[in-house]
């Protein structure tokens, strides 16, 4: 699957980012855009994120994580994701607060499912899934 | 004022009372033709029935366009551009105007935002009560947002 760059508005620099629609949990019609992250090891998103998609955080391990220069507590769950065509189950930090107007898609659950290519002079990215 | 017509009854449109008329309004969701009030884009349809009171049966699209566009709001056609839901946005993502939705949550179907509002709840509750899907995030208003350190030249 080939994916085009999100562009985004000027007071945002404009410059276009590798964004993915994933949905979380059994939730069908809300997808939240995520950052194809090499840089990232965990998976997170914003906690508003598991409210929507009943991800269960009552008994959930908590850590706290840089992001951003800035340090935000995620309560870590396991949960499905489904993108680009693909389902799998993973854990997911849920996290708050949050400065990003995006998640981040990390190497534990997200780059171990997919071989992925950046052609950033294209303003595309392509996910082939691996099948093991 | 703006005099008009509509299924037999004669109106007296203002923009001013429009606009604060659908302050408190959902806009429902767009099929092909939008009219934009205060930045937020509504079927001309809905618009024309909450003036008048009118059940929308009772006059056409082109009725509630021309009548909105003589009150000086911009009329549109929806961009055939657009993708399906949760498609990704790409080239050409400045057309959907994005730009007035900085610092909101919208929820977006290829290139166009179909619903924005002041947090994910509402947008959220918006897609289920209307049974669409999409994208939902809040538009990056900084660099910082965007996860970028870089600052403009």
């Amino acid at each position: 699957m080939i994916v085009a760059y999100t562009e985004l508005p000027e007071a945002a620099g404009a410059w276009p980012r590798p964004l993915l629609d994933v949905a979380f949990g059994d939730v069908e019609d809300v997808f939240v855009p995520c950052l194809v992250d090499t840089g990232a090891v965990q998976t997170l998103v914003p906690q508003w994120v598991a409210s929507d998609c009943g991800a269960d955080l009552d008994h959930a391990r908590e850590v706290n994580f840089g992001v951003g220069g800035a340090s935000t507590r995620a309560r870590l769950a396991i949960v499905r994701l489904a993108a680009a065509g693909q389902i799998w189950e993973a854990e997911v930090g849920f996290c708050q607060p949050w400065p990003y107007s995006w998640g981040l898609l990390g190497h534990a659950s997200f780059f171990r499912y997919f071989t992925v290519t950046f052609r950033a002079a294209d303003a595309e990215f392509e996910l082939v899934p691996i099948h093991r | 004022m703006t005099p008009a017509t509509v299924a037999g009854h004669k109106y007296e449109f203002d923009a001013a009372i429009v606009e604060a008329a659908l302050n408190r309004v959902d806009p429902e969701p767009i099929h092909e033709h939008y009219v934009v009030v205060r930045g937020r884009r509504f079927p001309p349809k809905q618009v024309l029935a909450i003036m008048t009171g009118l059940d929308r049966a009772d006059f056409t699209t082109h009725q509630a366009r021309a009548i909105l566009r003589r009150l000086g709001f911009g009329v549109h056609r929806r961009s055939q551009a657009a993708g399906g839901p949760g498609a990704p946005s790409g080239p050409g993502f400045g057309e959907s105007g994005i730009d007035e939705h900085v610092g909101r949550w919208v929820a977006q179907v290829g290139a166009e935002v179909i619903y924005a509002a002041d947090n994910p709840e509402s947008v959220t509750k918006w897609l289920r009560r209307h049974g669409k899907r999409a994208r939902v995030w809040r538009v990056p208003d900084s660099p910082g947002a965007a996860g970028s350190a870089l600052s403009s030249p």
